[in-house]
């Protein structure tokens, strides 16, 4: 390697002036985020496509999984959004559930707290986002995250994740995927617009007959408080390989690092006493 | 849309305080008619478990034979070095002290090379230094590695200086003594006793299923630190012929593999059936080969003759076991979060106070799970 690049790493790892956490949301306080209303989704995978397109994602290659016309997966370093596909046998019927999974840029994320390098940060929409010059690929964010959003790119050894298309919303666009999707089942504006919306619909909903529609990261969930990214969802989250009571792992880390540093304080101070017993008995 | 099923909600248990209770036990989806529609919980599926094709909603950690390899020599190297300034402190002899401060360096010399291999992206190893992120636990390592590093080539540089018969050391040279040993003292032995007991805490700052938030995983690996320090400073005090100290060390020794029970203890009581790729899972030979290890160690050093090479095969047996179980902790990893049961089981709502009916038996070694 020519020792160019090499020069250009270290002057990306040590900018001028480090921010730490700029405050989210735009300045007027309004943090922007998705509405994911999954009995809208055809599972067109629209915007799997857009969120490739746009973000120069390279394709994952052809895999048949035999999870009905879910040939993706799972959200991936090369996959940003996810069209979830079950076919659920209820009594006599058929159910399709459908929904469009992506980053829930969680308020408070474990992606962010455990990266070592500052790489993760809430940028100035409140996103959270990784940037890429930075990421040295440590992998721990990948196992930090409940919802298994983040994956490490075997390209370059970085992880990568949804960015809320940092680049279109600095030019005042919305996402691709929310661009692209042909049902407005995803959505994307300001939370709170959202929010009220979100819950107009499940009223709606209700009054129409489906009583099983509920809001999934509106409220708190788990340990978290409202996701930036909350679902409409018509049965258990598990169904959408969405987790129960997502866990917020490095949350009182506190009691945990005392019991490990009084563990080896003990012992510690037992060996001195070990020690000094054995000089005195001359062994 | 809601199809009549003959059970209410089977995957969650009759709540404990009787009754309706929290309202999470519910009616059956027929007459499902929630109070706030954005906080309603939702329906299972008959009686099976809700899942989404049996794919795991987590990421398996990339880590590797690397971070198990650094998790081990870490621990070798915190705990002969804490020893070793306690000897020196509280009289354990010089040789316990030299050759603790070797000990500590050679451990600590392969770390920051294991661990900038495991790295994706090798070349940014320095980026862990960028910034001063004490919430991260793996930032908070590297400074600790760094710094501890530091302190643990400065004690051995001192031993190297130190003569055979110190009353002959000039003013200056006391002076500067009294200097290092504050370093050493002050601030290696606690970057020393961090470095211990941080990677166990790292490990359960993440959602992988066999380690998120248990809190014994800390507490384990620090027992290990220390009886691994002792067994490493044993042995090759053994191996010069040289027995003083070494009396004081297997207690030391025998002290921390007591602690280490009752650490794992809490750990499989705590993890429950979470612990599964440990107990009988793909990790099940070097999990429990590591139990049978520590404890042949300790009936090595109390039932068998005294003698160099028994003591000698009593310290390999401590050190090859606190290797295996760092081994199998960082490589249950995987097989824990791609089981998708247990990822569901980690992230079950405990508001509900009950079980997911349908939590399946082993279906196999890596995906195994019920309770051991």
């Amino acid at each position: 390697m020519t020792p160019l690049p090499l020069i250009e790493e270290w002057t990306n790892a040590f900018p001028p002036r480090y921010r730490p956490v700029p405050t989210p949301g735009d300045g007027s306080g309004r943090v922007r985020g998705f509405f994911t209303d999954t009995t809208l989704c055809i599972g067109c995978k629209a915007c799997e496509v857009a969120c490739k397109q746009w973000n120069q994602l390279p394709a994952d290659g052809f895999a048949f999984t035999g999870h009905s016309y879910d040939n993706t997966r799972s959200l991936s370093a090369t996959t940003w959004r996810h069209v979830t596909f079950k076919e659920k046998a209820d009594g006599e019927r058929l159910r399709w559930l459908m929904m469009s999974d992506v980053c829930k840029h969680c308020h408070d994320a474990p992606c962010y707290q455990s990266c070592p390098t500052g790489a993760i940060l809430y940028n100035e929409h409140g996103d959270v986002y990784v940037q890429p010059d930075i990421c040295n690929g440590c992998g721990y964010c990948i196992s930090a995250c409940p919802f298994g959003v983040l994956g490490r790119s075997e390209d370059d050894g970085h992880a990568h994740k949804c960015t809320l298309c940092y680049d279109r919303q600095n030019d005042g666009l919305e996402p691709a995927c929310a661009k692209a999707c042909p049902t407005a089942s995803i959505q994307f504006g300001p939370l709170e617009e959202l929010h009220e919306w979100a819950r107009k619909r499940v009223e709606e909903l209700h009054a129409r007959g489906q009583t099983d529609a509920y809001l999934y990261g509106a409220d708190s969930v788990g340990d978290y408080g409202s996701l930036n990214s909350f679902f409409l969802l018509t049965d258990h989250p598990n169904e959408y390989n969405l987790p129960e009571a997502p866990p917020q792992p490095l949350r009182q880390l506190g009691p945990r690092y005392a019991a490990a540093l009084l563990t080896g304080a003990a012992l510690t101070v037992l060996s001195a006493f070990l020690f000094r017993r054995g000089e005195r008995h001359g062994r | 849309m809601a199809v009549e099923s003959p059970e209410p909600r089977t995957f969650f248990p009759p709540s404990p305080l009787g009754g309706e209770g929290l309202g999470v036990r519910g009616p059956s989806p027929a007459e499902f008619t929630p109070l706030n529609p954005s906080s309603s919980p939702p329906r299972g599926e008959g009686d099976k478990a809700p899942s989404y094709y049996d794919v795991s909603m987590l990421k398996p950690p990339v880590w590797g034979w690397e971070i198990a390899t650094y998790f081990f020599l870490g621990g070798v190297s915190a705990g002969a070095y804490l020893l070793a300034r306690m000897a020196e402190r509280f009289g354990g002899g010089r040789e316990v002290t030299r050759v603790g401060a070797a000990v500590a360096v050679g451990a600590a010399v392969p770390c920051a090379p294991l661990l900038i291999k495991d790295l994706g992206d090798p070349k940014r190893f320095h980026h862990m230094l960028r910034v001063w992120k004490p919430q991260s636990p793996m930032n908070l390592g590297a400074w600790t590695l760094t710094a501890y590093t530091g302190t643990a080539f400065l004690a051995l540089l001192r031993e190297w200086l130190r003569g055979a018969d110190e009353s002959e050391r000039p003013e200056w040279g006391r002076v500067a003594d009294g200097l290092v040993v504050a370093v050493t003292d002050a601030a290696g032995v606690p970057l020393a006793l961090l470095l211990a007991g941080y990677t166990g805490v790292l490990l359960s700052a993440t959602a992988t299923p066999a380690w998120a938030k248990n809190p014994w995983l800390g507490p384990l690996f620090s027992a290990s630190a220390i009886s691994t320090g002792a067994a490493a400073i044993s042995l090759a005090l053994e191996w010069r012929k040289d027995g003083r100290g070494r009396e004081a060390l297997e207690g030391i020794d025998t002290a921390a593999h007591l602690a280490e029970a009752a650490a794992l203890t809490g750990y499989l009581a705590a993890a429950w059936r979470l612990a599964g790729p440990l107990t009988h899972g793909s990790q099940a030979g070097p999990f429990w080969g590591a139990v049978a290890s520590l404890a042949v160690s300790e009936a090595l050093k109390h039932l068998a003759p005294r003698g160099r090479w028994w003591s000698m095969a009593a310290s390999v047996l401590g050190l090859a076991g606190s290797y295996a179980l760092r081994w199998a902790f960082v490589h249950a990893g995987p097989p824990s979060a791609n089981d998708p049961d247990a990822a569901r089981w980690a992230s079950r709502d405990r508001r509900s106070a009950g079980e997911m009916v349908e939590f399946r038996t082993a279906k196999d070694a890596d995906h195994s799970s019920s309770s051991p």
